[in-house]
C-alpha cells in the first residue's frame, strides 16, 4: 500500500510553530563573484583541503543534516548544545525568524535535536535565544538550496524529461504524473515485509495489522524485530529518491531523527547503479538495483536489510540515467541530507556498486569528503572517463588496422600494440568510444554504437550534423558541459581527449613484436578526433580547460579527496579479460592513482576472484568500517582507516584465500596472476602510467635511446617528422591535478571552481 | 551468322585508338599540372612536372620546416595523404600502362613523399612509405573519367621526392569518330552479306 504524505514525515508530529513576524532581511542573494565561463578555483591545482564552510565545532549550534551552506529543501536537523547552566525551558530555537523550539527535544542533558522547517531559499539564520529576552546565545550562517537544485552541479540540464509515470514502487503501483517541470512527486510511503515462506519482499496488505506470515530478523544490534520494511519515494534534486529501513506501523510511532525506527542499526548504505551510455536528460525510472555474483546492491537487499541497515538511493545516483558524477554527487549528498532528516544521523554511511556503480561510489566520495565512510566497489573502473579515453584510443586504432590498413598487422601484433589480452578483447573496449561520438547511427566496427540516448528522448531533439545541429548531443561530454565548459561558436561542450605525442605500440616496438616501419606506420596514421568525433589525419589537442576541470571535479577520479581517509575496498566482480571491457587494469589504475596521491594506497584493499564470496567480503568490509570508526585513540582518519585494517590483498582460488599483494601482470608470476592474469590498454601499452590520469603527457624530443630494436637515422628522422612536438615524457606528471574537494560548478559560490555561461 | 558476328568484333577491336608515349591523344598538351596545397616554411620549391614524348619526370614540393619537424604543408602530415601535392592530370577515360621510378632525397625516406596514381579523382598509393629511398613498378589502370599521377609532399620539409613515368601507353575508351564510320560501314556489310544469304536459310534441313 502507499500513503500519500508531505515529503518531510516528521512535519506532521509537530506542533504548529511560532511564525515570528522579523523580517528576512539580511536573507536573499548570495555574496561572491561569480566568473562565468571562467575558472575560479579557489584551492591551487591538485589542493586537497576542502575550504567549504564547515561547522564551526566551537559553535554551540551544529547542522548535522549537510554543511551549513548546503542546506536543501529548507529543512535542516540541528543540535544545540545549551550554555552551561541553562535549562533548556530558557531558550528558544529560531530559524529564519521562526520560533522552531517546538520542534526540538533534550535528548540528552544540554543537548536538544530538531529539525527546522520552512528555511527560505538563500542565506538565513538559526539562533538560540534567550526566552526572557536579550542577546543571542548562539547562530549560525545557512544557505538553503531549493529542493530540486542544483547547489554544485551547474545549471540544470535542459531538455529534462520526467520519468515518474514508469517509476514502479515496490508494491507494484507507479509515481504518476510528476507535479512540476521539475519532475517532482509527492511523497509516498511503501510497507514491505518478509514472509516466512522467504523470498523476496512482497507489499505489506495493511500498515495497521502484521499479517501472520511475517518473518522475524535480527540485527546486528541484537534487536529482533518483525520483518517489516518502510519505503519512502519522493524526489531530490529532481531525481527519485528512495529510502528503506526496518520499520513496524503497527507499533511504532512515524519515524523522526527524535524517534528514528528501532531496528535501524544507525548504519547506512547507498545504493548505486550502473552503466553510462544514454545516462543524460533523463530523471529515470529505475534505480539502479543490481545484484552480481552473490552481491546485492539494491534497495532492497534482504539480506542487508535483515542486518538493520537503512538503505537509499536516488536515479541520478544510477549512471544509466546519469552519468555526470558532479550531478550524481550532489544527488548523493541532497539524498542523504534529506535521509538525516527523516531518520537521524548515522554512525556510518557506504557506498557499495559494480562497474558504473564502482564510480558511482568511489567518485562521490572523493569529490566530497565525508559524504560516504568507505565504499565496497566491484567490477571496478575509476571512473566513465577511463572508459571513454581508453576507447578512444582504442577506436582510432580500430579504424587503423581494419579500415585505413588492412592486414598490415597481424592479430598477434594487434593485441600487443594495443595491450589488450586479444583482438575482441581490444575491439570489444574500443567500441565503448561510441559514447563519446555525437553522430547518430554512425557505421563503423561492428558493435559500435554512436550517440546512445534513453528511449525517452524524442528522436527529433537529438543532435544530427545535417538535420539537426542545434539538438542534444548524447556523449559524456556533453551531459557534462558544465564542467567542461561549452565552445561558443557550436555550443558543444570541450573536450578533454588528447593524444598529442602518444608513441602507440612503444611497447610492442620494443618486445620486437612489430618492426620500426610498422611503428613508424602506426603512429603516422593514427590520427585524432574532431568535435564530432569524425577521424582526422592529426592527433587530437584536448581543451586545456576540459582537461583542468575533468580532474578538478572528479570527472576523472584523482584519489586525493575523501578516498585518501576511508577504507576502499576493491572486488573483481567481473573476471574477464577476453571480451566485455571490465577489464582488470582499471581496478589497478584506481588503486595507483591513490597512491599517487596519498603516498601509498594502504587503505585500499583488492580481492580478485571468480567470484569472490560475497558475504565474506561484506562482513570484512564492515568490519574494517566499525573498527576504524570505534578508534578513538590520536590519530587522522587515514592513520586510523590503515591501522585498523583487518584484511589484504589476495585472491579466491574456490574456496581458498590467496593471501598475497596484487599486481597488474599477464604473466604467471604470482599465484594469483596465474590464476587472473590481467592485461592492459592501448595508452599503457605505449609507455603510460596504468593511473591512466595524465590526460596531456608532457613531451620530449624523440630520444633513440627509447628504443630498445635498432632505429636507422632515417627511421629515426621519420619518427621525429611524426612527433614534430615531442613524444610523451611519462617520467613527468603531465597536467595531472586532482580533484578539489567539495568544488562547485554553481550556483553555490562557495569553492566555486567553474561557472558555464 | 557467324561472320557477321567475327565482322562486329574486329570493329570493336579497332574501334579504340591507342596511343604509345606522350603522344596524340595524350600527348603533354592534355595533361594538366596542378600544385595543391599551402606550404608554410621558408624557401618553398612547388612541384613540377616534365614531358618528354618518353616520359615524364614529376618532382615533388618542398621547403623549410617553420619550426624543428614542424609541418610546412597546411594540414599535412608526415606519411599521411593530405592536401600538399603535385597532381599531373588527364581528363579522359581508358586504359593507362606505364612504368614508374621513385626516388627520394627525404631524409625520413619514402614517407615524406608519397607518390601515386589518380583514378577517377580516387588517390592510389603505389610508393611504399616504409620502403626503399628508390622504388619502381609497372601498372595499368582503368579510368572511368580521368587519371593522373601524385606527390604528395605529406609534410613536404627535409627533401623531395621524384617520379618518373615511361613506357606510357594509353587506350581510350571513347572511339573516334572515324571508327564510328568504319563500324557503320562494317555493319553494312555485314547486312549485304546476309540478305545475299537469306534464300538458304528458308531451305528446312530436316
Amino acid at each position: 500500500m502507499s500513503i500519500d504524505s508531505p515529503r518531510r514525515p516528521w512535519a506532521a508530529l509537530c506542533i504548529a510553530s511560532l511564525i515570528a513576524a522579523a523580517a528576512l532581511a539580511g536573507c536573499g542573494g548570495g555574496s561572491g563573484s561569480s566568473a562565468s565561463g571562467t575558472d575560479v578555483s579557489p584551492n591551487g591545482a591538485g589542493e586537497t583541503k576542502a575550504v567549504l564552510a564547515e561547522n564551526d565545532p566551537s559553535n554551540p549550534i551544529q547542522i548535522l543534516s549537510s554543511q551549513p551552506s548546503l542546506v536543501s529543501g529548507g529543512n535542516a536537523l540541528v543540535q544545540v548544545a545549551l550554555p552551561a547552566g541553562t535549562a533548556a525551558s530558557g531558550v528558544k530555537v529560531v530559524a529564519a525568524g521562526s520560533d522552531q523550539t517546538s520542534r526540538f527535544k533534550e535528548m540528552s542533558p544540554g543537548k536538544l535535536l530538531g529539525v527546522v522547517q520552512g528555511l527560505p531559499v538563500g542565506a538565513s539564520s538559526i539562533d538560540v535565544v534567550p526566552v526572557a529576552g536579550g542577546a543571542n546565545l548562539a547562530t549560525v550562517s545557512v544557505r538553503n538550496w531549493p529542493i530540486e537544485g542544483p547547489i554544485v552541479s551547474g545549471p540544470h540540464q535542459t531538455p529534462f524529461f520526467c520519468q515518474t509515470q514508469q517509476f514502479a514502487l515496490p508494491d507494484g503501483s507507479t509515481l504518476g504524473p510528476a507535479l512540476d517541470a521539475n519532475c517532482s512527486v509527492a511523497t509516498k510511503i511503501t510497507y514491505m515485509y518478509r514472509a516466512t515462506s522467504g523470498g523476496a519482499l512482497k507489499p505489506l496488505p495493511s500498515p495497521s495489522a502484521l499479517p501472520a506470515d511475517v518473518a522475524m530478523t535480527t540485527t546486528t544490534a541484537g534487536v529482533t524485530v518483525p520483518f517489516v520494511v518502510r519505503v519512502t519515494t519522493s524526489t531530490v534534486d529532481r531525481g527519485i529518491y528512495q529510502n528503506a529501513v526496518l520499520f513496524d506501523p503497527t507499533s511504532e510511532s512515524a519515524p523522526t531523527p527524535l524517534s528514528p525506527p528501532k531496528a535501524w542499526n544507525r548504519r547506512l548504505i547507498a545504493i548505486e547503479g550502473f552503466g553510462c551510455p544514454g545516462g543524460w536528460y533523463i530523471q529515470g525510472g529505475a534505480q539502479g538495483n543490481l545484484a552480481l555474483a552473490g552481491f546485492d546492491f539494491s534497495l532492497l537487499s534482504v539480506d542487508r536489510l535483515a542486518e538493520g541497515n537503512a538503505m537509499f538511493a536516488n536515479t541520478l545516483m544510477h549512471a544509466s540515467n546519469n552519468c555526470n558524477a558532479v550531478l550524481e554527487s550532489e544527488a548523493a549528498m541532497m539524498s542523504k541530507e534529506a535521509f538525516v532528516e527523516e531518520f537521524g544521523v548515522p554512525d556510518f554511511t557506504v557506498s557499495a556498486g559494480c562497474s558504473g556503480g564502482s564510480y558511482g561510489s568511489a567518485q562521490p566520495a572523493d569529490r566530497i569528503p565525508a559524504l560516504f565512510d568507505a565504499v565496497m566497489i566491484l567490477c571496478t573502473f575509476p571512473d566513465p572517463l577511463s572508459i571513454a579515453f581508453s576507447g578512444s584510443d582504442g577506436h582510432l586504432l580500430t579504424h587503423l588496422f581494419f579500415a585505413t590498413n588492412t592486414g598490415v598487422f597481424s592479430d598477434a601484433q594487434i593485441a600487443a600494440i594495443t595491450g589488450y589480452k586479444s583482438v575482441r578483447a581490444f575491439t570489444d573496449a574500443a567500441n565503448q568510444s561510441g559514447r563519446t561520438d555525437p553522430v547518430p547511427g554512425r557505421v563503423d566496427y561492428p558493435g559500435y554504437a554512436s550517440a546512445p540516448f534513453n528511449a525517452i528522448v524524442p528522436v527529433g531533439l537529438r543532435y544530427d550534423p545535417i538535420a539537426n545541429p542545434k539538438g542534444i548531443r548524447g556523449t559524456v561530454y556533453d551531459a557534462s558541459k558544465n564542467i567542461y565548459g561549452v565552445d561558443p561558436a557550436t555550443g558543444f561542450a570541450l573536450r578533454p581527449f588528447d593524444n598529442v605525442g602518444v608513441q602507440y605500440g612503444l611497447d610492442a616496438l620494443n618486445a620486437g613484436v612489430i618492426d620500426v616501419n610498422q611503428f613508424i606506420l602506426l603512429n603516422s596514421q593514427v590520427g585524432g578526433y574532431d568535435q564530432d568525433a569524425n577521424y582526422v589525419l592529426g592527433r587530437t589537442v584536448g581543451d586545456a580547460g576540459a582537461m583542468l576541470r575533468a580532474q578538478q571535479s572528479g570527472l576523472q577520479l584523482g584519489g586525493n579527496g575523501g578516498l585518501a581517509s576511508i577504507p576502499v575496498f576493491d572486488i573483481s566482480g567481473i573476471y574477464n579479460d577476453d571480451s566485455g571491457y571490465h577489464y582488470q587494469w582499471f581496478h589497478f589504475a584506481q588503486r595507483d592513482r591513490m597512491a599517487q596521491m596519498n603516498g601509498n594506497a594502504d587503505n585500499h584493499v583488492m580481492w580478485r576472484g571468480n567470484p569472490v564470496p560475497a558475504e565474506p567480503a561484506w562482513k570484512a568490509f564492515i568490519d574494517w568500517v566499525v573498527a576504524y570508526k570505534a578508534d578513538s585513540a590520536a590519530g587522522t582518519q587515514r592513520e586510523k582507516v590503515i591501522r585498523n585494517k583487518p584484511i589484504q590483498d589476495g585472491c579466491w582460488d574456490g574456496t581458498t584465500f590467496i593471501a598475497e599483494r596484487q599486481t597488474l601482470s599477464s604473466a604467471p608470476d604470482t599465484s594469483c596472476n596465474a590464476l587472473f592474469p590481467s592485461w592492459r590498454a592501448p595508452r599503457l601499452a605505449a609507455g603510460g602510467p596504468v593511473a591512466a590520469n595524465i590526460p596531456k603527457c608532457d613531451l620530449k624530443p624523440v630520444d633513440a635511446a627509447d628504443y630498445k630494436v635498432p632505429v636507422t637515422a632515417q627511421q629515426l628522422a621519420a619518427i621525429r617528422r611524426i612527433f614534430f612536438t615531442g613524444v610523451c615524457d611519462w617520467s613527468k606528471p603531465g597536467n595531472r591535478t586532482g580533484v578539489v574537494p567539495n568544488g562547485s560548478f554553481g550556483p553555490s559560490t562557495e569553492n566555486l571552481v567553474f561557472t558555464n555561461p | 551468322m557467324k561472320s557477321f558476328a567475327f565482322a562486329f568484333l574486329a570493329l570493336l577491336a579497332f574501334a579504340a585508338p591507342a596511343a604509345a608515349n606522350f603522344t596524340g591523344p595524350v600527348a603533354p598538351a592534355t595533361w594538366t599540372v596542378t600544385n595543391l596545397g599551402t606550404l608554410t616554411g621558408g624557401s618553398p620549391t612547388l612541384g613540377s612536372a616534365i614531358f618528354s614524348t618518353t616520359q615524364l619526370t614529376m618532382t615533388g614540393s618542398n621547403s623549410l620546416s617553420p619550426l624543428g619537424d614542424s609541418p610546412s604543408c597546411a594540414g599535412g602530415f608526415f606519411q599521411t595523404l593530405g592536401p600538399c601535392q603535385l597532381q599531373v592530370t588527364n581528363n579522359q577515360p581508358g586504359t593507362y600502362s606505364f612504368s614508374w621510378s621513385y626516388l627520394t632525397s627525404d631524409a625520413a625516406g619514402p614517407g615524406g613523399d608519397l607518390f601515386g596514381v589518380i583514378v577517377d579523382s580516387n588517390r592510389i598509393q603505389l610508393s611504399d612509405p616504409g620502403g626503399a629511398n628508390a622504388q619502381s613498378g609497372t601498372r595499368t589502370f582503368a579510368a572511368a573519367s580521368s587519371f593522373g599521377w601524385f606527390i604528395n609532399c605529406s609534410d613536404c620539409i627535409g627533401g623531395s621526392a621524384t617520379s618518373t613515368i615511361s613506357q606510357f601507353t594509353f587506350a581510350s575508351a571513347i572511339p573516334e569518330p572515324q571508327t564510328y564510320a568504319l563500324l557503320v560501314a562494317g555493319m553494312l556489310a555485314g547486312a549485304l552479306r546476309l540478305r545475299a544469304r537469306r534464300p538458304d536459310l528458308a531451305v528446312d534441313p530436316a
